[in-house]
């Protein structure tokens, strides 16, 4: 079986650099309801709608961009940081990644389906837009506690 | 399954650093195989019976409880 393939050591901190910065103004947009008019342009869609509209196919529809740049480099940011190597990778750290992956999962789906029985209209939308990141964010936090928590039980030689 | 890495590096004159240099392995990951936490694979084993120039079986035996 061929091992998973990771991303250089290096690509981690580019991850955290796309990653924090995006996370932050995505919140605070969504929080706040912001988003620059500077933004608002003409873009693609090969389906575009609205509440009230139907679908339409293939058109250009004039809207702002400031979700799609926040989610297009903080999905990318959040990969990097999850799947590049730790400076000293070896198979002990990808079994913590793996462990993590799995762990992240259960919560992950453990959440959805709690908020698929307790959240019921149209406010379930923000549970589809959460989910969309809660995966990869529960799996990189619970990564880096995991493999501190060994790097600090087996740093000294006993 | 036990092991007697701790002996053999003793002999080897190895501390966990060098031995962990040796197979590309962070020094922690020794520290955690020599303790008996963490059951390394085949590929490992092979690396530190070469480093040690033993068979597997020298450095790595099983106990009653393994088999469950």
């Amino acid at each position: 079986m061929k091992n998973l393939k990771l991303f250089p050591h290096k690509f981690k901190k580019i991850g955290w650099l796309l990653l924090l910065p995006n996370l932050v103004i995505g919140i605070l947009a969504y929080v706040y309801d912001w988003q620059p008019h500077w933004l608002e342009v003409e873009t693609f869609g090969i389906v575009s709608g609205t509440l009230f509209s139907s679908n339409e196919y293939f058109t250009f529809t004039t809207k702002n961009i400031l979700y799609e740049i926040v989610v297009f480099f903080g999905v990318i940011g959040a990969v990097l940081v999850g799947f590049s190597k730790v400076k000293e990778e070896d198979e002990i750290s990808m079994s913590i990644r793996l462990n993590s992956l799995a762990m992240a999962t259960y919560i992950n789906y453990a959440m959805i389906i709690l908020a698929f029985l307790l959240i019921h209209g149209m406010v379930f939308i923000n549970v589809m837009i959460f989910s969309m990141f809660a995966l990869l964010l529960l799996f990189i936090v619970i990564f880096h506690i995991q493999y501190h928590r060994f790097k600090n039980t087996f740093a000294h030689e006993k | 399954m036990k092991n007697r890495i701790r002996i053999l590096r003793a002999e080897h004159n190895l501390s966990q650093a060098s031995l962990a240099k040796k197979i590309q392995v962070s020094r922690q990951s020794i520290n955690a195989i020599e303790s008996g936490k963490y059951v390394p694979s085949t590929l490992l084993t092979l690396k530190m019976a070469s480093v040690f120039d033993v068979e597997v079986s020298e450095i790595f035996s099983l106990e009653e409880e393994d088999w469950g």
